[in-house]
């Protein structure tokens, strides 16, 4: 009797025995370390927060009123098109143009040769300006009151100037070249292409 | 009957029962010292008793020990054969020598020097099995296991490494306390055969004098049956105690052919272990002895003889396994265990630091300003700000070194320039006229083998030469002095003339007129020049 059914009994408690006692403390086990090192990533993340702190006061030291700055300007935020305008106006008026046409074309996404691994996106406004003028010299003197009071980042794409006339009137009374130049106005937005919001 | 109830239920002692014809001798657990068995005799009186005894006893392990008169020894030879072929010869043979019995057992000594190389086979059975069997019967039915069956000779070979005298031919003679006078001859250490003599206890001169008779039988028939040989001496081993050691030795003639040892019994126990020494001239408790101590295999038990020391030891085993199974895992599972609580330890002080520094971090960040963007980000938008700065162009440089040049040559007069700006700009425009310029210029220096990685400008500059009579060679030199004067400008990378008033390449046909008309001789050229970068 004892070896027919005692010890197959005992053989099969003590499997049950080792297998839910293996089991079950692997599990424990197991499960521990998982939390262990989900617990320990949070602490390094924390960690690494505070360490940064120092980092990102100085980079908001460094960087931010620069930042504001380009937000005043419309580089990031809402673009300034009437103050271009208005400077268009003034510069117009102070050098006494005859003609001065502008057109500002929708923003579009600008996509640069070397692209920008970040979470913004630039989009350009065209500017389109047709002016006669007396001479060359009076186009930098635009680009001059631009630079000096229109809000804003631009580049000149082309131009093109052609003589209106054969003999070149010295006597400022006509003018002389006419110039279609194309103005390419710069901002920076959100990569959904949401505007930032500094306010 | 004797009470057994203070006997011990250990699993690992064992029981040896030494079969007479007259008696059954039951040895228990010696551990090592010597003791007195417990006799039945073989009537059915004893067998009650005996029936009683295993009833009231622990049924521990069992093994028969066999000194009866009815076993048989046949040494014959078979083919060399093995496996299947082999065992049909056996059975062949054993139904030819031992028909009746089911106690039978091989075993091959050897092969035969000469002829086929035939195997030696020593065939011996318990003739009556009527003497065992009822024995092995009340065994079974008290459940007892029994390990196996042997007889006194096989066992006896076991000492034959402890014995002196030559190995080539030895007679053992041994005595018993039930059995009586045994006699057991060995060539080479392999058993021959052997032979028991009933020999009632007595005096010791009469014992002297029966064991030389049953000697010089033994010898006698032996040298019958030609298993002595001649040219070898053959030793003669006294296993027995001391005083008749004694007496033998002083009644022995001296014989060349023979060599006599004398060896007590109870010196040669204590050698092999035994604790105690052995007060009597009979070899039964060293016998046992060896059986209780040592790994002996079965000679005649039966398969279904054997079924309950089977299960016995596959009960062990199980046993052993479950205990193993439960203590390893247990281990194992301690093992997690800490493991586990080494984790769950570090959890709460990993928790705890993570806690800490989130307050610091807390602290600090009420230092920094409330900001819609990240501290980082106002780096990176302050870089892109920078490099569309950087990218800034106008057209004004490249007017200047114009006018500088045209100041050279008064001749030279300009309809129109087209300028465009940065060769690497590429401009997901809708406008198809910005976009063809703008790819255009790109394609342009790259022609001009000018490296499309930097920044470049690029100008066509439309013009006429100012009263021109009909003199093309004249006009020619001037638009080329002019090219070359644009040329040799510091900031111009590259100059192309477009086109000449006249052709007067190969590769284009040329008509004209003698009589010439005044007019403008009117080209164009190409002027490249690096766009300097706003810093």
């Amino acid at each position: 009797m004892y070896a027919s059914c005692t010890a197959p009994l005992l053989y099969m408690l003590g499997l049950l025995i080792g297998v839910t006692c293996a089991w079950t403390s692997w599990r424990y086990k197991q499960m521990m370390y998982l939390q262990y090192h989900t617990t320990e990533k949070r602490f390094h993340a924390a960690a690494e927060r505070y360490l940064a702190v120092n980092e990102e006061e100085r980079l908001v030291r460094e960087y931010y009123p620069y930042v504001l700055e380009l937000h005043e300007q419309g580089v990031i935020g809402q673009e300034r098109r009437l103050d271009w305008i208005e400077t268009l106006q003034r510069a117009g008026k102070h050098l006494g143009l005859s003609v001065l046409n502008y057109r500002i074309g929708a923003q579009e996404e600008y996509m640069p040769a070397a692209q920008y691994q970040s979470n913004y996106r630039i989009y350009y406004s065209p500017m389109r300006l047709d002016l006669d003028l007396l001479h060359e010299g009076e186009l930098y003197e635009l680009f001059a009151e631009l630079d000096g009071h229109a809000p804003g980042i631009y580049t000149v794409s082309s131009c093109r100037l052609s003589r209106l006339r054969r003999e070149i009137n010295l006597a400022a009374i006509q003018d002389n070249i006419r110039t279609e130049c194309e103005l390419l106005w710069f901002s920076i937005k959100k990569q959904d292409g949401g505007t930032i919001d500094l306010t | 009957m004797i009470s057994l109830r203070t006997l011990k239920s250990e699993t690992g002692c064992r029981r040896v029962l030494f079969l007479s014809m007259d008696r059954l001798a039951v040895y228990h657990c010696p551990e090592q010292k010597s003791v007195w068995p417990f006799l039945f005799d073989t009537t059915e009186a004893g067998m009650r008793h005996f029936d009683r005894y295993l009833r009231e006893t622990p049924p521990v392990t069992t093994f028969l020990l066999v000194d009866v008169v009815q076993e048989e020894y046949r040494q014959d030879v078979i083919p060399h054969v093995s496996g299947p072929d082999q065992r049909a010869l056996i059975t062949r043979k054993r139904q030819q020598f031992f028909r009746d019995t089911p106690y039978f057992h091989t075993e091959i000594q050897g092969r035969e020097e000469k002829n086929r190389r035939d195997d030696i086979v020593l065939f011996t059975a318990l003739t009556n099995p009527i003497l065992v069997q009822p024995w092995v019967k009340l065994l079974m039915e008290n459940r007892v296991p029994l390990a196996g069956i042997c007889s006194l000779p096989q066992l006896t070979g076991l000492l034959l490494d402890h014995l002196p005298g030559n190995p080539q031919q030895k007679l053992v003679v041994s005595l018993q306390s039930i059995s009586g006078l045994r006699q057991t001859f060995f060539r080479n250490n392999k058993l021959q055969m052997s032979r028991l003599v009933d020999l009632p206890l007595c005096r010791t001169a009469y014992c002297i004098e029966r064991i030389n008779e049953e000697v010089k039988v033994m010898l006698r028939y032996l040298n019958s049956m030609h298993q002595l040989d001649d040219n070898k001496p053959l030793a003669i081993c006294y296993l027995t105690g001391a005083p008749v050691l004694h007496d033998l030795q002083i009644s022995m003639s001296d014989n060349p052919g023979f060599h006599h040892h004398f060896i007590d019994v109870g010196d040669l126990a204590v050698l092999l272990g035994l604790y105690d020494k052995i007060a009597t001239p009979f070899c039964d408790q060293l016998l046992v002895y060896l059986l209780l101590t040592r790994k002996l295999p079965n000679y005649y038990a039966s398969r279904e003889e054997l079924r309950d020391y089977r299960r016995r030891k596959a009960g062990l085993l199980m046993h052993s396994a479950a205990t193993g199974m439960i203590c390893t895992t247990l281990l194992w599972g301690a093992f997690n265990y800490i493991n586990g609580s080494a984790y769950s330890y570090r959890i709460s002080a990993a928790a705890q630091k993570e806690e800490y520094f989130e307050l610091l971090n807390r602290i600090a960040r009420k230092k920094l300003p409330a900001l819609q963007v990240a501290p980082l980000d106002l780096k990176v938008l302050s870089d892109i700000s920078h490099e569309l700065q950087q990218q800034r162009a106008g057209p004004l440089e490249m007017l200047q070194v114009i006018s500088k040049v045209m100041n050279r040559f008064p001749m030279v007069q300009l309809e129109q320039i087209s300028w465009s700006a940065n060769a690497t700009m590429v401009v997901n425009d809708t406008d198809t006229d910005t976009g063809a310029r703008q790819s255009g210029a790109t394609s342009a220096v790259t022609r001009s083998g000018i490296n499309s990685a930097q920044h470049y400008q690029e100008a066509t500059l439309y013009g006429s030469v100012h009263e021109f009579e009909g003199d093309y060679r004249k006009v020619l030199d001037m638009i080329g002095s002019f090219s070359e004067a644009l040329e040799n400008t510091e900031q111009v990378h590259d100059v192309t003339i477009l086109d000449l008033p006249l052709d007067v390449g190969p590769a284009t046909s040329l008509e004209g007129s003698s009589v010439t008309v005044p007019g403008d001789a009117r080209f164009s050229i190409r002027v490249v020049m690096e766009l300097h970068i706003e810093t």
